[in-house]
């Protein structure tokens, strides 16, 4: 029976992991020893039936298999944003719609009467509204343009105290991801506002918001950040899982006049 | 296949790039399959074994360290679900009767009898001995790198492998198989 040392060693000199010493003491071992010899023979048997049958070759659809099974795109559930007309058919062929549309144009004609009476000045933080009624000057601005060869666009992030707009006005011919990767720690995703009937479909995730769109479509995003700090947003275009094109917006303070 | 393009091409699939993803299937379905199989011995149960780690890879991706090294973090993955797989599995007394017998089908491999008994023989280990032989034999990593994926000492690592080989040859020589 061999030692456990003696064992040790004829397995490490397998795998060739023992000292220069320790492989001279093996060497004087399986010359004064037939036993450990023969243990040692058996065990190089071993090794080279295993290298026999070491690389069996992946069978040609395993990686479809694989593919066809991940959960793309990733985790967060989608927001599917739904095209303006369909809440107009209900109006037209529904008739308890009717009545709440009626009673809620209402309210919101009286609100804004209020408003407008009572002189309340627009909050500088309010970004619906203001794009064409005159806005507040920005304090920095970064800007991007896509050319690529069959997609156009222009990505613009504007900054106004604590809050940044981002307005995406693009031109895709197929579906394309744009992402925006940003610091989770100093920029929030706030709101999100299709421009008329832009469609697409949102995810939005800590620190990224993916934008999935096709034709010509105006979307603007806006972000809740620190006042003091400008993280640069990085815009990323994918189609079909492919990097198109990136951007990355870093924000250059704007003079006051 | 160096660590550092493993960590960009984990990156990228972050950012949300699926061909990134792609090309680690093809740079570690080859191993991870290899492994599956032998610890399962039927190519329909390696194949299951293969797809489910990658989906989990896919869906844990965001918690993988980048200090460690990926195909570590992929094996640790790809040996609890073999493990997983053999507990779901039937009896294994009834299925060495199946391999015996020819029942369960093999596709024509290389040396494709030894490639038969090897499994069975394999089988005849516990899995952690099993296992062990499996990560050094066949996929040539070291006590360390062994040791890391099971999360076990170095000395623990060799102490299984010895043992495990000792109880292999007696196998071996039992079912007369041998490399001549």
């Amino acid at each position: 029976m061999l030692e456990k040392k003696v064992l040790d060693l004829l397995n490490q000199e397998l795998d060739g992991t023992n000292s220069e010493k320790e492989r001279v003491a093996v060497q004087n071992i399986l010359q004064k020893r037939p036993k450990a010899r023969k243990y040692f023979e058996d065990l190089q048997e071993i090794s080279l039936i295993f290298q026999r049958t070491k690389n069996v070759p992946v069978p040609s659809h395993l990686k479809n298999r694989i593919l066809n099974a991940l959960p793309f795109p990733k985790p967060a559930a989608p927001i599917r944003l739904a095209p303006a007309r369909s809440f107009l058919n209900e109006l037209r062929t529904n008739l308890r719609y009717r009545y709440t549309y009626v009673f809620a144009s209402g309210a919101v004609a009286g609100i804004l009467l209020f408003a407008v009476f009572t002189s309340q000045p627009a909050d500088s933080t309010n970004m619906i509204g203001t794009m064409a009624s005159g806005q507040p000057a920005a304090l920095a601005e970064a800007n991007a343009n896509i050319k690529l060869s069959e997609i156009t666009g222009t990505v613009t992030a504007r900054r106004f105290d604590s809050k940044v707009v981002a307005d995406l006005n693009l031109q895709v011919p197929q579906e394309v991801d744009v992402i925006l990767n940003f610091d989770e720690q100093q920029l929030r995703f706030d709101s999100f506002h299709p421009v008329a009937d832009a469609q697409g479909t949102l995810v939005i995730l800590e620190g990224q918001v993916r934008l999935t769109v096709s034709g010509q479509h105006q979307y603007q995003m806006t972000f809740t950040g620190n006042q003091d700090s400008r993280p640069p947003i990085t815009v990323k275009l994918f189609a079909r899982g492919i990097l198109l094109s990136e951007y990355k917006l870093t924000f250059e303070q704007k003079e006051n006049h | 296949m160096s660590q550092e393009q493993d960590a960009v091409l984990v990156r990228q699939c972050l950012d949300g790039n699926q061909k990134a993803f792609e090309t680690l299937v093809d740079r570690y379905q080859r191993p991870i399959y290899n492994l599956a199989l032998r610890f399962a011995a039927r190519q329909e149960d390696a194949e299951d074994i293969v797809q489910t780690v990658f989906v989990k890879v896919y869906e844990k991706l965001n918690t993988y360290d980048p200090k460690h090294k990926f195909f570590s973090w992929l094996y640790k993955i790809a040996v609890n679900e073999s493990i997983n797989h053999l507990n779901r599995r039937k009896n294994l007394e009834q299925f060495q009767e199946e391999l015996h017998s020819g029942q369960i089908e093999d596709e024509p491999q290389q040396d494709h009898e030894l490639t038969k008994k090897i499994d069975s023989a394999l089988l005849e280990l516990k899995p952690d001995y099993r296992i062990v032989v499996i990560l050094n034999h066949f996929q040539d990593l070291t006590y360390r790198e062994i040791g890391h994926i099971l999360d076990i000492h170095e000395n623990m690592v060799k102490s299984r492998l010895f043992s495990a080989r000792k109880k292999l040859r007696s196998i071996l020589m039992k079912k007369g198989i041998s490399h001549a």
